[in-house]
């Protein structure tokens, strides 16, 4: 059978590099299929990715072997312009891709590209717009746009062209959970009704997992695993092994010993119940409250008030919160609701327009040197030569307490880069580089970490380094606040769990509370880890990861839990 | 915090924005050459104020104007204090003395320092000259889409790499001031603190410091924008849609302000014939005069 892509043979060695990127692949992707690629950092996905629509060997130097058939025709004998209207190619980050200033002329730009007439560009841009949910918005401002609807642009400005196939690049890696699924929504609506092929190349599997057709398993290279996705929930250990995450109903179910079906909640407790009859007895995990810290304080902010433009919204309204010496706090809420900022004022970033910030009984009226800050985007504070420069850099600037020699090397052996001493950071692997950020910081020992969401692009493995390094750190009388839209992480790490929108605190509990009260977790745009909700449908419990599910049910049968 | 928005091209419905971006690149072309060709403050102040003009009826915003009066301020200043006090021509009146020649070391050095008035009134030209390209400069870059600039500019065929480096540099200069901003908080964030420092050492060290993640992320971004491009089937080749019809009104008006350069260019070189003795046209004399004041 022919498919819309076919790879023979396929061999890529970068100009730069002596072994080649992507080693003997054989794949055919047939017309209609939805398929997730996966793997470890680095395997070659995103090269794969650009041979199918030319841009390799066509636009990136290096040597290619064997053959990409895009709709029948020899990549090699076509242009990226042709084959672009075959397999579009969309990116991880649409702010590196926009090039426009209205939503209608980014839209049109690959169609003034064809030559296409100007009414014709204009009945399909407003075509195209609807399909990704942003019809009437033509002539908008591209800056006026959410996170979330930037993406949907960057796919429609793919799609304008109507590509028989989608290819698209880590495209939900830095969304929050909302922009994700709407987007994922669009994806799927557009390959079940059109009947559009996709390619997603993604490590969020437990979002994507559950949508795809097939996946496609990359390491070194090459193709190591491939299946449909029934197969690939019966096989969890192949991801599990590369540090994947998969999907929690999956993974619980893994761990019981039952086969897995499906992503569904559904699925996975009527599976475990069939093999697991007696897991149901209801035991109820006692809730702990926080008590409200009066001694041993390390941050208190009291009435909290911020706003960028005097005229504007406020971006913080009336914030209190008090967080005790040693705590590890998961700051939630979606885009825009007020998380970084409010980072900003603890460090000293920014100002208290009203109310004020007292860290360590000091407030805060200036950038603060015992307040420590990991930025969303690792690259901008990684600026020496060396790994080994960018750790031991507070020795040499005032850093309070600064490690010592062999300090800083246990410490770059905790973050698995030993060996990497002398490897420019900004070389590494967007993973590595968020460990390196970190760590730097930790070298610099400040009293407080602030962290803007440090898990994302991480595999589970270098997500249990991090929160293993970070809660070394709060053992030692260090205090963590780490904002992310992970809730498979907060709920598994956090001892505490605030959630913001709209500038306010909605709620601030132990994540137990916070992930069983559906009311919050609307408000916030948040859904409960996957594990809570099997535990909940299971034995009417509220786990907060998959092992905690796993040891009840196994406790259950045994007749442990009971009384 | 820094607000990259400011610096980026915003759609609005205003007849700046509504005109062909042809037209913008030829207005903008003769205002620069008629600024250079002109000598005389009171025309050139005139061009400025009309210059400014074209950013009211953009409705350029208030932070806008902010950065603007910033750039005009520090241009108008820097190039008038220069010419002031190091302009060497003759003749050349002095209104005041900041060193005398007598002072020690300094005074002894430089044979004094001095304000000149003629170096006062040559800076006031350059930095209205400066300043009226500066204005025009980013009224473009505000109002224009840097696509269409792209496209304009292919159009008239600059070479694809030239005109697609051009535009890249644009669509990430604010990226690029937005990036910077972070990377100083960042480096402060980890103690360090360039800027309460007289070394010139570690400016140096701060440079680099600074330019080393810019310039990391500013690769990385300009190659993905360059693939997201191709990828959307824009390249060195293949057939592509012409842009927009030039409106005729517009591309009239162009072909007037070009005519009045070319009769002012004529007129001036009459007016240096005639200025050197070289040739004198009686019934010229009126226009001689018009010279001599306006250009």
């Amino acid at each position: 059978m022919t498919g819309i892509v076919e790879c023979k043979n396929l061999f890529f060695t970068y100009k730069t590099r002596s072994i080649p990127s992507i080693a003997n692949i054989n794949l055919t992707i047939e017309a209609g299929d939805f398929i997730l690629c996966t793997g470890p950092t680095g395997c070659g996905k995103s090269t794969l990715l650009k041979a199918f629509n030319g841009l390799i060997p066509h636009e990136i130097s290096g040597t290619l072997r064997g053959s990409v058939l895009v709709d029948g025709v020899d990549s090699l004998h076509s242009s990226v312009a042709e084959l672009s209207r075959t397999v579009g190619l969309m990116f991880q980050n649409p702010d590196d891709q926009i090039f426009s200033t209205t939503v209608a002329d980014e839209v049109g730009f690959a169609l003034e590209n064809m030559g296409m007439e100007r009414e014709a560009i204009r009945v399909r841009v407003s075509e195209t717009l609807g399909w990704v949910g942003l019809a009437g918005r033509e002539q908008g401002s591209v800056h006026a746009l959410s996170g979330g609807e930037r993406q949907r642009l960057a796919l429609a400005a793919v799609l304008a062209v109507r590509p028989k196939m989608l290819a698209l690049d880590e495209p939900i890696s830095q969304m929050d959970p909302r922009g994700a699924m709407e987007l994922l929504q669009v994806l799927q609506k557009l390959n079940q009704e059109l009947g559009i092929t996709l390619i997603i190349v993604e490590h969020r599997l437990h979002e994507v997992m559950p949508l795809c057709k097939h996946v496609l398993v990359m390491e070194n290279g090459g193709i190591s695993w491939q299946g449909k996705r029934q197969e690939a929930f019966r096989s969890p250990r192949v991801f599990l092994d590369m540090g994947l995450r998969i999907p929690q109903p999956v993974h619980i179910c893994h761990g019981l010993g039952v086969v897995s079906q499906s992503a569904s909640i559904e699925d996975a407790v009527h599976d475990i119940r069939k093999a697991y009859p007696k897991c149901d007895a209801a035991v109820r995990v006692p809730v702990k409250t926080i008590p409200v810290p009066t001694e041993n304080i390390a941050i208190e902010i009291q009435g909290l008030d911020f706003r960028y433009d005097p005229r504007g919204q406020k971006i913080l309204d009336g914030i209190h919160l008090t967080v005790p010496r040693g705590q590890f706090v998961a700051l939630m809420g979606n885009n825009g609701a007020g998380k970084s900022t409010l980072l900003h004022h603890i460090c000293g970033l920014q100002q208290a327009q009203a109310g004020k910030v007292i860290v360590d009984g000091q407030v805060v009226k200036s950038l603060d040197r015992r307040v420590g800050m990991v930025m969303q985007n690792p690259d901008l504070m990684l600026f020496n030569s060396t790994v080994e420069e960018e750790i031991t850099f507070g020795l040499h600037h005032g850093g309070r307490n600064a490690p010592d020699h062999g300090e800083w090397r246990t410490l770059l052996a905790r973050i698995g880069l030993t060996g990497m001493e002398d490897r420019f950071p900004l070389a590494l692997s967007q993973g590595q580089r968020v460990r390196v950020a970190i760590a730097a910081l930790l070298a610099y020992k400040p009293d407080i970490m602030l962290l803007d969401e440090p898990t994302t692009g991480q595999d589970l493995g270098h997500i249990d380094d991090i929160i293993a390094l970070l809660q070394e750190y709060t053992a030692s009388g260090g205090t963590v606040i780490f904002c992310t839209h992970d809730t498979e992480v907060a709920a598994r790490y956090a001892e505490r769990v605030v959630v913001m929108t709209a500038g306010r605190i909605v709620a601030d509990a132990p994540p137990r509370d916070v992930f069983s009260d559906e009311t919050i977790l609307h408000l916030a745009g948040l859904r409960a880890p996957a594990a809570l909700r099997v535990s909940h449908e299971l034995y009417g419990g509220c786990a907060l990861c998959v092992e905690e599910v796993v040891q009840y049910v196994q406790q259950a049968s045994l007749g442990s839990n009971a009384g | 915090m820094y607000n990259r928005q400011v610096w980026e091209a915003t759609p609005a419905d205003t007849p700046v924005h509504n005109l062909d971006v042809r037209t913008k690149l030829v207005l903008l072309a003769a205002i620069v050459l008629f600024a250079v060709g002109l000598e005389e403050p009171r025309p050139l102040f005139l061009v400025f104020l009309l210059s400014l003009g074209f950013h009211v009826v953009a409705r350029s915003s208030v932070e806008r104007w902010k950065i603007l009066i910033i750039f005009l301020l520090v241009g108008i200043w820097g190039a008038m204090l220069s010419q002031a006090l190091f302009y060497n021509q003759e003749p050349r009146t002095m209104i005041a003395c900041l060193v005398s020649p007598t002072v020690p070391w300094i005074g002894e050095a430089t044979g004094g320092i001095f304000v000149y008035r003629e170096g006062l009134e040559h800076g006031a030209v350059q930095a209205l000259r400066s300043g009226i390209m500066l204005a025009c400069g980013l009224l473009i870059c505000w109002t224009t889409d840097p696509r269409q600039l792209l496209q304009c500019f292919l159009h008239w065929k600059m070479p694809y790499p030239i005109a697609f480096m051009l535009i890249t540099s644009l669509r990430f200069l604010p990226v690029i001031f937005e990036e910077t901003a972070i990377v100083l908080t960042a480096q402060r964030l980890r103690g360090f603190e360039p800027m309460r420092t007289l070394s010139p050492l570690r400016w140096v060290r701060t440079a680099f410091y600074v330019l080393f993640p810019i310039l990391a992320r500013a690769l990385r971004r300009a190659a993905t924008l360059a693939l997201s491009v191709e990828s959307r089937g824009f390249g060195r080749c293949g057939q592509r849609a012409g842009l927009t019809a030039w409106p005729v009104v517009e591309r009239f008006a162009c072909l007037m302000v070009f005519a009045g350069i070319a009769t002012g260019a004529t007129l001036k070189m009459l007016y240096v014939l005639q200025f050197n003795g070289l040739a004198y046209f009686p019934e010229l004399r009126g226009v001689y005069d018009f010279m001599a004041v306006w250009l």
